[in-house]
């Protein structure tokens, strides 16, 4: 009950400053060294953690004297009433994504405890179910989808002739001249801060301004678990793997990247600029 | 007949209910869930501290809290082979070892 109380309080904590739940997959690759980097982003030190033991003690002999308190007899006629409440309409009710207007109040909602386990137990059904598919029979419906003439030569099973429609080369016309190329990578700046949609109201007017005047993906996937993995996705077509393409660290294999390929045959120069 | 029935009835759960075991479990039962109110009001306090309340607070924080209900609520069936255990091996010799679940 004491590890109940204070987990689902710090889960609760995270979610206030995150606006985002804490799942798995939030700490799932992430080095301890990385993890005090973010904790300490969110005024959170290594510190804080001694505490834990004085504040549990606290809790926990709270709780011994609160039944001392109350009047027992009453409580467990209610506690059964609830229990036995509970049970029955939670075959009937579920609470849903579905249920709530905006995303802010289902995630606000949710039990931050049982949140936490179910994105675990997700992650262990996918992984499992990844782990136990059949190569051969998911490559051949990777061909057909893709319309690939496959026939040999697994073991590089995702070389193959281009085929790929070109359905964005109308948009860039051939010049004289190289265009210049801008990536523009902001941390943290989701559909929620911007955008027409946005749910807490947009921060980037001019950013929204250019969408009218652009090409302009609405549906995004995230194509990586935290920004810093979305370097390799962006600039290298890496995908993020099971723990991401940075995470690999001394073991990264090489790999082409689009400033590399400009800068070697095309006669880019490229630079890299980051502020805080 | 019925009546009597009726009567064996209530005396079995008497027995059950007045048993320190199950008397002892519901003790659990109705921490757990005094304290789930409690978890999630301070939730919705840490939330409100930090932020402005978005539109419908009030009604989500009313449907986490059933959330909350079912959560331990199965939790608390999970637990309750352990529970027994414990009770029928230490708790013979002391009778509050529900307390240990704290």
């Amino acid at each position: 009950m004491t590890f109940y109380f204070i987990a689902e309080i710090l889960l609760n904590w995270y979610f206030s400053l995150s606006l985002t739940p804490f799942t798995y997959h939030t700490i799932n690759g992430v080095s301890a060294e990385q993890a005090n980097q973010v904790a300490a982003i969110y005024g959170f030190e290594k510190t804080y953690l001694f505490f834990l033991i004085p504040v549990g003690l606290i809790i926990f002999m709270g709780l011994w004297n609160l039944m001392k308190i109350v009047d027992r007899t009453l409580l467990k006629k209610i506690a059964l009433i609830i229990f036995c409440g509970a049970l029955i309409s939670s075959v009937f009710v579920q609470v849903k994504a579905a249920h709530f207007d905006n995303e802010l109040n289902y995630q606000s909602a949710r039990n931050k405890v049982l949140s936490y386990m179910e994105s675990y137990l997700i992650y262990r059904t996918e992984k499992n179910q990844f782990e136990n598919l059949n190569e051969e029979v998911e490559l051949k419906k990777y061909y057909a989808l893709n319309e690939i003439n496959k026939m040999e030569n697994y073991d590089y099973p995702f070389f193959s002739e281009t085929q790929v429609r070109n359905p964005l080369g109308p948009f860039f016309p051939k010049r004289d001249s190289a265009p210049n190329i801008v990536f523009v990578i902001c941390e943290s700046l989701g559909k929620q801060f911007s955008g027409d949609e946005a749910r807490l109201g947009s921060f980037t007017p001019f950013l929204d301004s250019l969408a009218d005047h652009s090409l302009y993906w609405s549906n995004c996937m995230a194509n990586a678990e935290r920004t810093f993995g979305a370097l390799p996705n962006i600039l290298g077509g890496l995908p993020e793997g099971e723990t991401g393409f940075m995470n690999l660290r001394y073991d990264m294999p090489n790999h082409f990247s689009l400033p590399q390929l400009l800068k070697e045959n095309n006669g880019y120069q490229t630079a890299f600029f980051v502020a805080p | 007949m019925n009546r009597f029935i009726l009567e064996k009835i209530r005396e079995i759960a008497s027995k059950i209910f007045r048993s320190e075991s199950v008397s002892g479990y519901l003790n659990v039962l109705s921490l757990f869930l005094v304290v789930s109110v409690f978890i999630r009001i301070m939730g919705a306090l840490i939330f409100l501290m930090e932020r402005t309340a978005p539109h419908n607070f009030l009604i989500s924080q009313l449907a986490g809290g059933y959330e909350d209900f079912i959560f331990l609520v199965y939790t608390l069936i999970l637990i309750a082979p352990i529970y027994f255990v414990f009770f029928l091996t230490i708790g013979r010799r002391n009778a509050d070892v529900w307390q240990l679940f704290y």
